[in-house]
């Protein structure tokens, strides 16, 4: 077995993965949970990228107790963590930017869906505490299960599920009170975008 | 179960975490109660919509 190779695929009953094989089949999840986290393309790419150096620098470190991939998440998260701990709160995200498929027969329904993920990553990103938007992205969006949670965050499941409780409670108040309360009713979002709380 | 107890369990619920006891008195309290059954709606619709708008669309012909 190679120097950067690893043992990753053993649960699956597989061979020994090379770090090439990882990468590449790690690749898109690892940018989703990103782009989800970070809000924006740009982003969501320098911070895979980023998650992948760490993981091949820190290969040696992969006990193999936890599954490869909630060892990436966990580093994508803590490399996230790190990053916002820098950075100003506030900053808006471009309607443009966020991907939407081609539903050119449908323009109708383009726009209904953009606004609807425009509006959850506004929430998201802009009136829920990181810790919040962490899990909520980890559980809701990427659908890791409690102890995979609890494995990426480095905290107890105990703490997994109240923390999970008091997120979803503080998504749907801020929808309720800021005027995308229309998203309760029918999916569609009315929210003006830039309500500061 | 009163409506604080019930209330501090609803995410799990949501998540089928709850083992079949609880999750029997949990039932049987919303049944007799409008407004946990009304903080259960808009919960599941929360989780509903991150998740709608995460999930990637399928084509429709």
């Amino acid at each position: 077995m190679g120097p950067h190779t690893v043992k990753a695929c053993r649960s699956e009953g597989r061979q020994p993965c090379s770090w090439e094989e990882i990468a590449e089949t790690q690749q898109r999840y690892i940018y989703n949970l990103a782009y989800h986290l970070c809000g924006n393309q740009v982003e969501a790419e320098d911070l895979a990228q980023e998650t992948f150096l760490k993981a091949f620098e820190n290969l040696s470190g992969f006990r193999q107790e936890a599954g490869l991939r909630t060892w990436l998440c966990r580093i994508a998260v803590n490399t996230y963590l790190a990053k916002r701990r820098r950075r100003p709160r506030h900053e808006s995200i471009a309607l443009e930017i966020l991907p939407a498929p081609d539903w050119s027969n449908n323009p109708e329904r383009v726009v209904i869906r953009r606004e609807l993920l425009w509006c959850v990553h506004h929430t998201l990103q802009q009136h829920l505490p990181r810790h919040y938007r962490t899990i909520l992205v980890l559980r809701e969006i990427e659908q890791l299960d409690y102890q995979e949670i609890a494995e990426v965050l480095g905290i107890s499941v105990s703490s997994v599920k109240s923390r999970l409780h008091r997120a979803r409670r503080a998504f749907r108040d801020h929808l309720l009170n800021s005027g995308c309360a229309g998203l309760m009713r029918d999916y569609t979002c009315y929210c003006e975008g830039v309500k500061e709380i | 179960m009163n409506c604080r107890q019930v209330s501090s369990l609803l995410s799990l619920y949501l998540d089928h975490e709850l083992d079949d006891l609880r999750r029997k008195r949990v039932e049987l309290h919303l049944q007799k109660c409008p407004a946990c059954s009304h903080d259960l709606a808009t919960l599941a619709k929360t989780v509903r919509v991150i998740r709608t708008a995460a999930a990637p669309e399928l084509d429709e012909e």
